[in-house]
């Protein structure tokens, strides 16, 4: 009888001590913020750089009024050509994302190194306002002098990219052309048998 | 003569052989093949910390995400991307130094198949109170076989001065081939399903015509018997049997 209740009791412990184990990382929303930045050079010289930030909850629970701020581009270099470089949300469940994407208008020659935007937002269990960082970017070498592309690269790089598949299939296409039409040499010594 | 002792020198020849035969065996390879990319500019004692094994510090949480990617899917030789989440739940600020992953059998955690490019950081801090995302992109090994793989992920950064490490992702994923649908391989493999197909058509069309050959030709043996008339004719000649054969002859 002893024995029985000590083997619940050691049961009933290890599985509060699980429980506890479960819940000890928090339920706590972990916002995870992506930031991307691409640079198009469009046909009128002018350089653009286009932004995106996605922002996850990887955290158990929600968070509010999440506010994204990204003022890591300075006026004298860049220009904002659409969308703006805050934005706001009312929350942000867990398991769930939110996009935020802008463009700029580069001003200014030379390598740019970015730093991280920041994502603050609030939780039921804290007072203070909470803050995260998304990732940085790689340096943009903005208006970067570009040699000219010599006449038939694109030809080139076509070929490059799907020259073993066109070949093939045109070895196979050939292949069964040549089979299924019989030469005139062929038929003509077959009319020459026959007589 | 001379072929018993062909016979007997090919036995013998052969017999010699056996000790030597060996029986061919797979290798399993390691590829040694190390991608990835690197980030601003080195440290100078980042040899020091890359590679040690530090134990976590206990205020730091880490989280790891593949974006839009949930099902963890790696082409293999192309660039994969995932995101490492730090909180700093502690004082003091966090400075990270490096990112590190590598790659083992799902099996046999102590089987490394690949060590991926540890990603360093020269100035990436994370103050107290605060989370913060980084980036790290690698790429394994072209010729890795598609199936799944366990990946450890490991994030090496000093609180005060002093390392240490967390272990950020330590779960499987799936390599995939790259490459679009239409390959080399490909291409030739359906070639050769429907070459094999229409020569099975082409089988069975045969054999149903053989079998319908086969029940119209009974009937037209008996036309066969007519060309042998012509012998008959000489001494037939005059008799009852050469009229009505002549008969049939008009008729053709």
């Amino acid at each position: 009888m002893a024995r029985l209740i000590r083997n619940s009791l050691m049961k009933a412990l290890i599985l509060i001590f699980f429980a506890s184990v479960a819940t000890a990382t928090g339920d706590a929303p972990f916002i995870v913020a992506h930031k991307k930045a691409s640079l198009t050079r469009l046909k009128s010289g002018s350089e653009r750089v286009s932004v995106s930030i996605d922002i996850y909850n990887q955290g158990f629970s929600t968070a509010y009024d999440v506010s994204l701020l990204d003022d890591s581009w300075p006026q004298d270099m860049f220009d904002i050509v659409s969308g703006n470089t805050s934005r706001s949300w009312e929350r942000l469940d867990a398991g769930g994302l939110l996009s935020h994407s802008f463009e700029l208008e580069a001003k200014k020659q030379g390598m740019f190194y970015g730093a991280p935007a920041v994502i603050t937002f609030r939780i039921p269990t804290k007072a203070a306002l909470q803050e995260a960082y998304s990732t940085p970017i790689l340096p943009l070498d903005v208006l970067a002098e570009r040699p000219p592309e010599k006449k038939f690269d694109w030809a080139k790089r076509l070929l490059a990219k799907y020259g073993s598949q066109i070949s093939v299939i045109s070895i196979v296409v050939l292949f069964i052309y040549l089979i299924l039409t019989p030469s005139k040499s062929s038929a003509a010594k077959a009319s020459k048998k026959k007589r | 003569m001379a072929i018993k002792i062909l016979r007997v020198f090919f036995i013998g020849l052969l017999l010699l052989q056996f000790p030597l035969f060996q029986v061919v065996r797979c290798q399993s390879e390691i590829e040694a093949d190390v991608e990835g990319s690197e980030l601003g500019i080195v440290r100078e004692d980042v040899q020091d910390f890359v590679g040690g094994n530090f134990k976590p510090a206990p205020g730091v949480e880490t989280i790891c995400l593949f974006p839009k990617n949930s099902a963890k899917v790696v082409p293999a030789g192309e660039k994969t991307e995932l995101l490492v989440g730090m909180e700093n739940v502690g004082q003091s600020p966090l400075n990270i130094i490096a990112i590190e992953a590598s790659v083992h059998l799902p099996f046999d955690h102590r089987m490394l198949v690949q060590n991926l490019t540890a990603q360093v950081f020269d100035n990436a801090s994370v103050p107290p109170s605060t989370q913060a995302t980084f980036p790290y992109i690698f790429a394994v090994s072209k010729f890795l076989q598609p199936g799944t793989f366990d990946l450890v992920g490991t994030v090496v950064y000093e609180i005060n001065q002093s390392p240490y490490q967390s272990t950020f992702y330590n779960g499987t994923i799936e390599v995939v081939e790259a490459g679009g649908f239409v390959s080399v391989e490909s291409v030739f493999l359906v070639t050769l399903g429907i070459s094999l197909v229409v020569l099975l058509g082409l089988w069975i069309h045969g054999q149903f015509k053989r079998i319908s050959q086969k029940t119209k030709a009974a009937p037209k043996v008996e036309v066969g018997t007519g060309t042998t008339d012509a012998s008959m004719d000489e001494w037939l000649q005059g008799t009852a049997y050469n009229q009505s054969s002549s008969k049939s002859k008009k008729k053709k």
